[in-house]
């Protein structure tokens, strides 16, 4: 065994029974390790065995030296989670695959450059901390995680709500994040910490929130513009001049045909008169005319009795203005015809 | 029977009677102990009862240089520690009658 082997070993020993100290007041704990490093020297030096196989797991050896010290245990050894997780953490390290992962010069260079990125996550976790905020807040708010969650949440219904509570959020992350902490407190920020990696997906659904709620919208039929419905098209030509008969077609040849525009002044479905579009109002479609636009204007009536009459409106008066570079020729022509006609 | 735990109630006297014997840095007590049959006592027991001793009142401690390695940590008993040491001792004297009579009652009947 080679003098490095041995101060490796040692230093690694000691290094876990420190931890398992942490809790100690430093003068006390340096006290009580004062000899630990002679002591497990002169352990190797006798030849019989590594320090785990002489003394035991360092966690073990902690407790037992607390104990005999008439210390109280701590809340970080014995019986305690984080106790048992360094523990658990101990064995691992002392396997042989992960040590000669965990020695590999890829792997040291990833953990070499993990701690650069503590900076964005302190602000990270302050804007989970916000989310989560807003996530349990008052109940009358809290629908789902989608209403009240995105890039700035809403607190109590209100954004700029948020935007205050992350102004105060990320610098007490950093000041949390820029400090150790021992014993309770480090307890304390590893619990925010777990809260905070969990608030990640909640958070990240509402960020795509508003991408699901579109694609639910099912496919309907006619035509529509920006999600309403399109019953007329007025053309005009660039002089401004109103255009009748203008046949329109999509680039696959298809005609484009809005729903039938039936306004129906209804006299007498207040008296529960049941009525039907009447034969003119469909009798002004023709099929081959279902994309000549504009269509006219029929209008149903029913008077009292039920009897509909059909009325055509006239065209809406609105004007518009000619494209400035149009004015020198007044008739322009299509560039291009259909491909294909129905 | 289980060595450690009767270890837990005796180890103060123990470690004791050796520091009274000679005086001792850590390891040099946990090797006397056990070249005196006291095999099961744990390294880090000694080294915590060594410490509490000395928190109490009853050790002297002083650093020596060694030749080969790192300085040690001796202890040795102050005129404090003599008395826990003769009172202890007179508990422990007491305690073993009580419990020899006990057995050799139990064996004989």
């Amino acid at each position: 065994m080679t003098t490095e082997t041995v101060s490796t070993d040692v230093r690694d020993y000691l290094a876990a029974v420190m931890r398992e100290l942490a809790d100690l007041p430093p003068a006390e704990r340096d006290d009580l390790l004062d000899d630990l490093d002679d002591h497990l020297h002169e352990v190797l030096a006798e030849g019989e065995g590594s320090l785990e196989q002489r003394l035991g797991p360092p966690a073990m050896y902690a407790a037992e030296l607390r104990t005999s010290a008439g210390l109280a245990s701590s809340t970080t050894g014995g019986k305690s989670t984080a106790g048992l997780l360094h523990r658990a953490i101990d064995a691992m390290s002392s396997s042989t695959i992960w040590r000669r992962t965990a020695e590999h010069p890829s792997t040291r260079a990833t953990l070499d450059f993990l701690p650069q990125l503590r900076p964005a996550w302190w602000i990270l976790r302050a804007w989970l901390a916000v989310e989560f905020i807003a996530a349990v807040q008052h109940p009358r708010y809290n629908y789902g995680f989608r209403d009240e969650l995105g890039l700035i949440p809403r607190v109590a219904g209100v954004r700029y709500l948020a935007v205050l509570l992350l102004v105060i959020a990320v610098p007490i992350s950093i000041a949390i994040g820029r400090r150790s902490h021992h014993g309770g407190a480090r307890l304390l920020v590893l619990a925010g910490n777990v809260l905070a990696v969990a608030m990640i997906v909640p958070a990240v659904i509402a960020l795509r929130s508003t991408t699901y709620v579109e694609s639910q919208v099912a496919p309907q039929d006619g035509l529509f513009f920006n999600g309403h419905p399109i019953t007329n098209i007025y053309p005009y030509d660039a002089n401004g001049h109103p255009l009748d008969h203008v046949r329109l077609f999509d680039s696959d040849g298809q005609p484009l045909t809005p729903l039938p525009n039936m306004t129906v002044l209804d006299g007498a479905s207040q008296g529960g008169v049941a009525f039907a579009p009447s034969a003119a109002a469909v009798t002004a479609f023709p099929d081959e005319q279902r994309n000549d636009f504009p269509k006219p204007n029929v209008v149903t009536v029913y008077s009292d009795n039920g009897a509909p009459t059909t009325a055509v409106l006239p065209r809406p008066s609105f004007t518009v203005a000619p494209l400035p570079s149009a004015s020198a020729s007044p008739t322009p022509t299509p560039s291009a015809s259909p491909s294909s006609t129905p | 029977m289980d060595t450690t735990q009767l270890l837990k109630g005796v180890l103060d006297l123990a470690v004791l009677a050796v520091l009274d014997e000679r005086d001792g840095y850590g390891y040099d007590v946990v090797r006397r102990l056990r070249e005196a049959g006291l095999d099961d006592v744990g390294d880090a027991s000694v080294y915590g009862t060594l410490r509490r001793l000395f928190q109490a009142g009853t050790l002297t401690s002083y650093v020596v240089p060694s030749e080969e390695g790192p300085h040690r940590k001796y202890y040795g008993l102050n005129a404090h520690g003599r008395d826990v040491m003769a009172l202890s001792t007179k508990t422990w004297r007491g305690f073993a009658d009580t419990m020899d009579q006990l057995i050799t009652k139990g064996a004989t009947a």
